[in-house]
């Protein structure tokens, strides 16, 4: 087995011992930190979001696995910088006005970092205004809006309309997710994209990146083999 | 017998034949609601803050609902909470309308967090000496207004007569027990008035749906003490940990059952809603053996004893269902309701024929959102494929904030109407 199929294998299962001494390894045998990140650290990750759509795992061997690449990109981080390798894309999350909850917009975070986004999380109870500014200040690829209640998932439609008055919505690619949201609000309000779960969030958000339409119910993806 | 007693009846009896599996006379209607009757009725002027703070004038919008609509059980789900004593006692895992300083408006239901009140490293501890756990570290962490009653101590050094009992003489023990009377006093008052509003509800003809509740041991770990993501990580570094807690609190969950065997209550059904066993969050094998195993024990614990589970699980469950209903088959037929927030109903219908009551069926968003045609027909759609023989409830997929009223009443009018007529 090469060195960066025993990385991705190790974030695969999870050791990140393993990948600390593995990117200590490739180091010295002189291979790319971006070879390392996406031909080991990534590539495992994308094994698992196999494995998780097969229903091979589950969240929590996934979120492990996010956490053991995101340790291995911290490791390789002024490598990466040295080689100016930058993130895949840029991607602000935020749970909307009104609602408090953050584990599911947590782990879409966490997913999101973990095949190579950098991401710009602005909490929970985040007004349209603090997200319209957001867009303005980092220039999103992607902008990642959770509801967990009914009675706040008036308010993706209400940001969604917002960021359009603003004049915004040509420069980001909107996705919605959350416990009462589904493929059909999304479309009703004009969502670039849905997910109803937070690793085919991670590839839904991919996605958006390769595709060139920029506004409204355009590409509803809910889940795909290759995360 | 007065017109609400008879209709008392027929509603419990109604309600008592789908469960047991029988055909009754039609199909019951039994919706859980959390704001919707604020929300119906506007002019009352009711939010889930006076849902909090002014039960008595919630109240009269839950009373018009079920007077207006009839449901055949008492579903209310935002009744049962007393601001007052959260903002006496301030608890951490949540937020609600009406604490000072919330950024919640007045008509958000309270909103829950998830919060690691117990370390990883603790779960020897919790198991060990609970009684000890709970006071010294869960209570001062979990409620802002008892911190001081870590140092609740009983001294055993010098025992002369009541020298072990010194510690408490500390202030901030002082005022942590102080303010513990105090919340049992304001808690009490808000339990009376429960109390009454439910013996309301009966004396107008509408049975509570349930008498008890709890949570399955796994949910109490993950939601209250070690949160969702503390959880998730468990679950794949110390499962075995999670095992131990998970029966230690299935005991604890069964003791408590055990003290109401022969309580006088209006009905013997217990609710459990399932918070964490969703598809995709847990494997089928941890499932079964971290999930299932204790609850299966509170629920064989239950049903000997002669009361209902009312089953109510929350998120996808479509990998869960055919394992669920093997473990069903373990009790007779007709022990348990069950609740299915998704889901393909007649396939549902057909997979706990014979087995267990199911209830659900109705989208929250289609209420919401759809024309009233859709409701027609989707009532329609679940009469003829889940009413035959018992075993069904009609009810929304979760509890109903808000919706359209035409909605609403096109729910309730087609089950009455088409329930009957089958």
């Amino acid at each position: 087995m090469s060195l960066l199929e025993e990385l991705a294998q190790a974030v695969e299962y999870g050791k990140t011992a393993d990948v600390a001494a593995l990117i200590e390894r490739g180091v010295a045998e002189g291979v790319s930190a971006q070879d390392m990140l996406s031909n080991g650290l990534i590539r495992g990750m994308k094994g698992l979001g196999v494995k998780f759509k097969n229903h091979q795992v589950f969240v929590p061997e996934v979120l492990i696995a996010a956490r053991t690449l995101k340790k291995g990109s911290e490791t390789l981080k002024h490598l990466l910088i040295d080689e100016k390798i930058e993130p895949i894309g840029k991607a602000v999350t935020a749970t909307v006005k009104g609602d408090l909850h953050d584990v599911g917009k947590n782990l879409v975070r966490i997913m999101l970092e973990g095949v190579g986004f950098k991401v710009i999380d602005l909490g929970v109870d985040v007004s349209t205004d603090a997200i319209i500014d957001s867009i303005r200040v980092h220039t999103p690829d992607v902008l990642a809006l959770s509801a967990l209640l009914n009675t706040t998932l008036n308010q993706l439609a209400n940001v969604i309309r917002d960021v359009g008055d603003a004049g915004l919505r040509g420069q980001v690619k909107i996705m919605v997710g959350g416990a009462p949201v589904d493929e059909e609000f999304a479309k009703r309000i004009g969502a670039d994209a849905y997910a109803d779960n937070a690793v085919a969030a991670a590839e839904v958000a991919k996605q958006l990146l390769e595709t060139d339409q920029k506004v409204g119910g355009a590409k509803i993806v809910k889940e795909s083999d290759d995360v | 017998m007065s017109k609400n007693q008879t209709m008392y009846e027929l509603r419990l009896k109604r309600f008592e034949d789908a469960i047991a599996l029988k055909e009754p006379d039609t199909t019951p209607v039994a919706p859980w609601v959390d704001g919707l009757p604020y929300f119906l009725y506007p002019e009352l002027g009711v939010t889930h803050k006076t849902a909090l703070y002014d039960h008595a004038k919630a109240m009269e919008a839950h009373i018009r609902y079920h007077r207006e609509f009839e449901p055949d059980a008492n579903c209310t789900n935002s009744m049962f909470l007393c601001g007052k004593a959260a903002d006496f006692l301030e608890p951490t895992m949540m937020d609600w309308p009406g604490r000072k300083g919330t950024p919640l408006p007045d008509e958000s239901i309270y909103q829950m967090f998830e919060i690691e009140h117990m370390r990883a490293d603790e779960y020897d501890e919790l198991i060990g000496d609970y009684s000890k756990f709970i006071l010294t570290k869960y209570l001062p962490r979990a409620f802002k207004g008892l911190r001081g009653i870590e140092n609740f101590r009983i001294d055993p050094s010098v025992c002369i007569m009541n020298l072990p009992l010194t510690p408490i003489a500390a202030p901030d023990v002082q005022g942590a027990l102080t303010k513990l009377i105090e919340y049992g006093r304001i808690q009490a008052q808000a339990d009376e008035v429960f109390l009454k509003f439910i013996g309301g509800m009966i004396d107008l003809g509408f049975p509570p749906i349930f008498a008890a509740y709890g949570e399955s041991p796994f949910d109490v770990i993950s939601d209250y003490f070690r949160g969702t993501m503390g959880m998730l990580y468990d679950q794949v570094e110390r499962p075995e940990k999670i095992k131990e807690a998970c029966a230690f609190f299935a005991d604890i969950q069964i003791e408590k059952y055990v003290a109401m065997k022969d309580a006088p209550l209006p009905v013997r059904r217990v609710f459990f809603p399932l918070h964490k066993g969703m598809d995709g969050f847990i494997s089928d094998e941890q499932y079964r053996d971290l999930y299932w195993a204790p609850f299966h024990r509170i629920l064989a614990r239950l049903i000997d004893m002669g009361y209902t589970p009312i089953i109510y699980t929350e998120g996808s469950y479509e990998t869960r269902c055919a394992f669920i209903r093997e473990k069903l088959l373990e009790f007779p037929p007709g022990s348990c309701m069950i609740h299915f927030e998704s889901g393909d109903f007649a396939a549902l219908k057909k997979m706990f024929q014979g087995i267990a009551c199911i209830f659900g069926g109705v989208p929250m968003q289609m209420l919401e959102y759809a024309e009233k045609d859709k409701i027609v027909d989707r009532v329609k759609y679940l009469i003829d494929n889940c009413a035959a023989g018992g075993g069904y409830v009609l009810d929304a997929s979760g509890a109903i904030e808000i919706a359209k009223r035409e909605n609403i009443e096109a729910m309730f009018e087609t089950a009455r109407t088409y329930g009957k007529a089958r």
